[in-house]
């Protein structure tokens, strides 16, 4: 019984270093092959060295040259205005996308909601925008080259080019 | 009276022995860990409940020439069509790119299958044969359909056991790893970051399944069906140009051949099979074959670390074993124990998929062998 197990054993031991070897010998030349595969197909990216005086060109455009500069407004405009008229513009755009969306064809050619105007199809709401906390009321129009927004009986016309 | 006794001799409790008793008790078992534990739920569950219904007296399941178990077993699990479809839909599910951005990781996959042949010896000192002992050898590879397909060629008697622990042990990874690694490493060791892999291009992508296939094909013949498999799944994957197939391989036909092996495996665990010393023995074999290939992987690794210039994190060797990719996460669990912002967890998948490469190659020396 034991000079049987020792035979298995003896066998088992053989088995174990042809199989480790052979493992390794495959898995070895497997790496050195994949290691092939770096130069030959994997190409870094080198890293864009931006040189200082590009740097400075770039940065200039940005620069306000003082604080009033920065918070230049239109004339005639308030502060107040401004973000109504801006929060009733992008109000407006989204309002008009949500009720395309629910069109298949505007949904897969999005570009088409550019035209409508032109086949005589403007679209017209009222929104309650909140700036500043505030809830405002606003009417704003599709016109021709932008929007009409009438606010606290004033009327703005606001241009948008994309 | 004559109809009494027919009734009698067809009703099956009068029928049950202990040993069905028993096996329907294990079957039960191992649902409750699927359902409850979530232990491998996607086989554990059909071999549990599948155990339950062949332990029922008188079915009639598992009778040739018809019984529906016998049936599948006889025509999908033991021409190995299941085992081999299953290495399919794993190919179209792997990535292999951590491997391919760093090839060290396929010595790590090899130095796991130490595993296998310390359990190997192992059975052969406690008396089974050398076809019995690779086939629980081979449980350390941590890759179910390996351990299937090899026991089906070298013992298929031990089907059902080998079977069982593979599955069963697979989802236990996390608890049999983790005391292996912290006993072989350092706190150091385990803190040591890895720099960032290369990306991987499409091409070496597209050429790493059809180089792996003709190399091992041409080296170890025996083992190209399961590399085979495994590499034409993943060229689907990686060509991009067969979603279709790539999807069908990875989902429906995964799911499907999942089925049949799970019924097929649960099949053979009658209790007159089943219920034997050497089902126990089986099991406790299984267990020293994951610790020791986890140990294969990481010592391995602190090897290689005595050679190298950038150092490797040694717990990603444990990966090795296979277990796609829970090894991998436990590795990654430790090392953000060790330091929260140490991230190895691709440098794990790395390893960890090399050892599906590495298993099959040793069922295929295995084979080559001892014969089929």
């Amino acid at each position: 019984m034991i000079l049987t197990i020792l035979t298995e054993v003896l066998e088992g031991l053989k088995i174990t270093v042809i199989g480790v070897t052979v493992v390794f010998i495959i898995l070895s030349i497997l790496a050195a092959i994949m290691a092939g595969f770096k130069p030959l197909f994997y190409k870094r990216v080198k890293p864009v060295k931006i040189v200082p005086e590009t740097r400075e060109k770039v940065r200039k455009p940005h620069e306000a040259k003082s604080v009033e500069e920065k918070l230049a407004l239109p004339p005639g405009l308030s502060p107040e205005e401004i973000s109504v008229l801006t929060a009733a513009v992008l109000g407006f755009l989204e309002y008009k996308r949500k009720k395309l969306e629910k069109i298949d064809v505007f949904r897969e050619l999005p570009g088409l909601e550019n035209i409508l105007y032109v086949a005589g199809l403007a679209f017209r709401a009222k929104l309650r925008i909140s700036v500043g906390g505030v809830e405002k009321l606003v009417e704003i129009e599709e016109v021709p080259g932008g929007f009409i927004v009438r606010y606290r009986g004033k009327e703005y016309r606001v241009g948008l080019k994309i | 009276m004559d109809v009494f006794t027919a009734l009698a001799q067809n009703i099956g409790i009068l029928h049950i022995t202990v040993g069905n008793i028993v096996m329907i008790l294990i079957g039960l078992g191992l649902v409750y860990l699927a359902v409850k534990k979530n232990y491998e739920p996607l086989i554990l569950l059909p071999i549990g409940i599948t155990a339950v219904l062949v332990n029922l007296p008188l079915t009639g399941l598992t009778q040739p020439p018809t019984g529906f178990l016998y049936l599948v077993k006889h025509y999908l699990i033991d021409t190995e069509v299941v085992p081999l479809l299953i290495f399919l839909g794993l190919g179209a599910m792997i990535d292999f790119g951590p491997l391919i951005a760093n090839p060290k990781s396929l010595l790590l996959g090899a130095a796991a299958q130490i595993g296998v042949f310390v359990a190997m010896l192992l059975a052969l000192l406690l008396g089974f044969n050398v076809k019995e002992a690779a086939s629980i050898g081979i449980i350390g590879g941590a890759d179910g359909p390996t351990t299937i397909y090899l026991t089906i060629k070298l013992a298929p008697h031990l089907l059902a056991a080998t079977a069982v622990a593979a599955y069963s042990y697979m989802s236990l990874v996390p608890l049999i790893q983790p005391p292996v690694i912290k006993l072989l490493t350092t706190k150091k060791e385990r803190m040591i970051r890895m720099k960032q892999l290369r990306p991987v291009s499409k091409k070496e992508k597209i050429l790493f399944p059809i180089v792996t296939m003709i190399v091992v094909g041409l080296l170890v013949p025996s083992a190209a069906p399961l590399i085979g498999m495994i590499m034409i799944g993943n060229l689907f994957r990686e060509s991009g140009v067969v979603e279709r197939l790539r999807k069908a391989a990875s989902e429906e036909l995964m799911n499907i051949v999942t089925i049949f092996l799970g019924i097929g495996v649960g099949s053979t665990m009658q209790a007159q099979t089943f219920l034997t010393p050497k089902t126990l023995m089986v099991l406790g074999l299984g267990i020293v074959a994951f610790a020791s290939a986890t140990a294969g992987g990481v010592l391995f690794a602190k090897l290689m670390n005595l050679f190298i210039r950038e150092k490797i994190n040694p717990m990603i060797g444990a990966a090795g074993v296979s277990a796609v990719p829970m090894s991998a996460r436990v590795v990654q669990r430790l090392a953000l124990e060790e330091d929260p912002e140490n991230h190895i967890l691709m440098h794990a998948m790395g390893p960890n998929v090399a050892g599906v490469i590495g298993t099959a190659v040793v069922a295929g020396v295995f084979l080559s062998l001892l014969g089929g």
